[in-house]
């Protein structure tokens, strides 16, 4: 195992909650950074670096100087990462190029997102999506995820029950952690089944549920966290691969971007599959799982499905995934979604996961996907102890 | 070859196209019932949509060559929650992408009405265009045949 690039010292989330009453995103993303901040042993004064993400038409330009101001900073390095699903993860790595370059020594990385009773705000936008696909009737995640799910059935003969197994299982970890939004309501396969379907072959139950939150994590160098004293992970590894936006532009329709990325993220960590002891997989949709294990080559392409039978997610399980919840059982809270795979990483790595604890954490693969499996970016983080 | 415009979703009112400079051309030649594909002179690539470059050489020599209106459907999926509330009328339809013959692959609406009874699409099932008329605009939609 190599060197590590860069050391995540600290995290912090808020719960996430249905809708807000008034609240902006910068306010929600204040309250997390400020604990992340203080989780990693630092101060507002020690962050010179600042990751954001887009905010749904909240604020449609200067992100970067709008948070900055917002939170008293004066940062000598501050960028959107608008990636999507892989924002976080692409912060991560962005965080480590900055440091080792001498832009910064602490990044504030930082997502989340306010969202009012009548669902997030929507900005209007000319894109050749818009152009080319919305007028046919085809818009939104859930479509398109849709046509993957439906190309996967028809090409490998994957089954609804299969897909449904992901969301209970998301569902069975989300029983471990209080503050997931699907705390206390565990599912089964004929729940998810039962389900309204949302648009053929997916059901309600197998797509994230949108909610309001924030989370942030601090990225300093190897030796800043070693003289900070505290737990962290180490970043050993990352990858990133963009390869479209709309679906009719994708290099195929059941593999994705994550497979170039994980493999980039492994490599640089020289590291193998046999050193990952639990796996924080991004899933908007219950197939994105589905093919992220393909892509990651625990199972051969097409076969996730009878493959889960002999797999357990569960913190105790051979395969710990998702032990958060996953969003599919935590909630997709804007870019908070996203960031929550790597916060619940680092749970993992300093042992802080409480009930939901892997006893033998070894190292985290986590993933971040934008758009529909477009936009992928992977992580390899190991422990600091 | 110039086909016929179907009429029977020109009362359906949804969200336009939105046309820049590169795209007119193409929209207005479906307006006449000509299905075009943009190809590049110099590779011979057929691109999805119009752009100003090749997507493949980046040459700037273009141009919009009638297209065979065939192709194979990629998959689709069965739309019952339309993003936009305006579709929901027809709910549920269907939507999937075709490969062109020509190479191109597109989003389209896709007509189900040549299939057998309780017959859903499936990946490489055979697609004809069919110029549809919604609202001011003339879409090309496809038709899948088992």
């Amino acid at each position: 195992m190599r060197a590590p690039l860069a050391t995540i010292v600290g995290i912090g989330e808020l719960t996430p909650r249905r809708s807000t009453t008034g609240e902006s995103s910068l306010g929600l993303m204040a309250e997390a950074a400020a604990l992340a901040v203080a989780d990693g042993g630092l101060g507002p004064e020690d962050v010179d670096g600042l990751l954001v993400g887009q905010q749904y038409g909240e604020i449609p330009m200067h992100v970067p100087a709008s948070v900055a101001e917002y939170l008293g900073l004066r940062p000598t390095m501050a960028n959107v990462v608008d990636l999507g699903g892989a924002s976080a993860a692409g912060m991560v790595w962005r965080a480590a190029a900055a440091i080792r370059a001498g832009m910064c020594e602490v990044v504030l990385c930082v997502g989340g997102a306010a969202r009012p009773a009548t669902g997030f705000p929507k900005s209007s936008y000319r894109a050749p999506i818009r152009e080319y696909d919305v007028p046919f009737g085809a818009s939104g995640a859930n479509t398109t995820y849709a046509m993957i799910a439906q190309a996967h059935m028809d090409t490998y003969g994957t089954r609804a029950e299969e897909l449904a197994e992901i969301a209970v299982r998301s569902r069975a970890n989300a029983q471990l952690n209080p503050a997931a939004i699907f705390h206390g309501q565990p599912i089964t396969v004929d729940d998810v089944l039962a389900s309204p379907i949302i648009s053929r072959p997916i059901h309600m139950l197998e797509a994230v549920m949108e909610a309001a939150g924030a989370s942030a994590i601090v990225v300093v160098s190897p030796e800043r966290a070693r003289s900070l004293g505290r737990a962290g992970a180490h970043l050993l590894g990352a990858g990133e691969k963009v390869t479209h936006r709309a679906l009719s532009s994708a290099p195929t329709v059941t593999t994705g971007p994550l497979k170039d990325a994980m493999a980039h993220a492994m490599a640089q960590a020289e590291v193998g599959l046999a050193d990952l002891g639990n796996y924080q997989l991004y899933d908007c949709y219950t197939i994105v799982v589905g093919v992220t294990l393909e892509d990651l080559g625990v199972v051969a392409p097409g076969k996730f499905g009878p493959w889960l039978a002999d797999h357990d997610f569960s913190p105790t399980g051979d395969f710990p995934m998702n032990t958060h919840g996953g969003q599919l059982g935590f909630s997709q809270c804007g870019l908070a979604g996203p960031m929550s795979h790597v916060v619940e990483a680092v749970r993992q790595l300093r042992g802080e996961a409480g009930e939901r604890q892997v006893p033998d954490p070894r190292l985290s693969m986590v993933t971040g996907n934008g758009a529909t499996l477009s936009e992928a970016a992977a992580l390899v983080l190991g422990g600091t102890s | 070859m110039t086909l016929q415009i179907v009429d029977t979703h020109a009362d359906l009112s949804v969200a336009p196209p939105t046309p820049t400079a590169e795209s007119q051309p193409w929209w207005d030649a479906l307006r006449e019932g000509r299905f075009t594909v943009q190809t590049c002179e110099a590779c011979g690539t057929a691109q999805g949509y119009p752009r100003t470059r090749c997507v493949r050489c980046w040459s700037g020599h273009l141009a919009f060559a009638d297209a065979s209106g065939g192709g194979e459907l990629v998959t689709h999926s069965e739309v019952h929650r339309p993003g936009q509330a305006s579709w929901s009328a027809l709910a549920p339809y269907y939507v999937g992408l075709v490969r062109l013959d020509e190479g191109a692959t597109l989003l389209t609406h896709l007509l189900t009405d040549a299939l057998p009874e309780g017959r859903r699409p499936r990946a490489g099932d055979r697609c004809d265009v069919v110029p549809m008329r919604v609202g001011e605009w003339v879409l090309p939609f496809f038709r899948v045949h088992g």
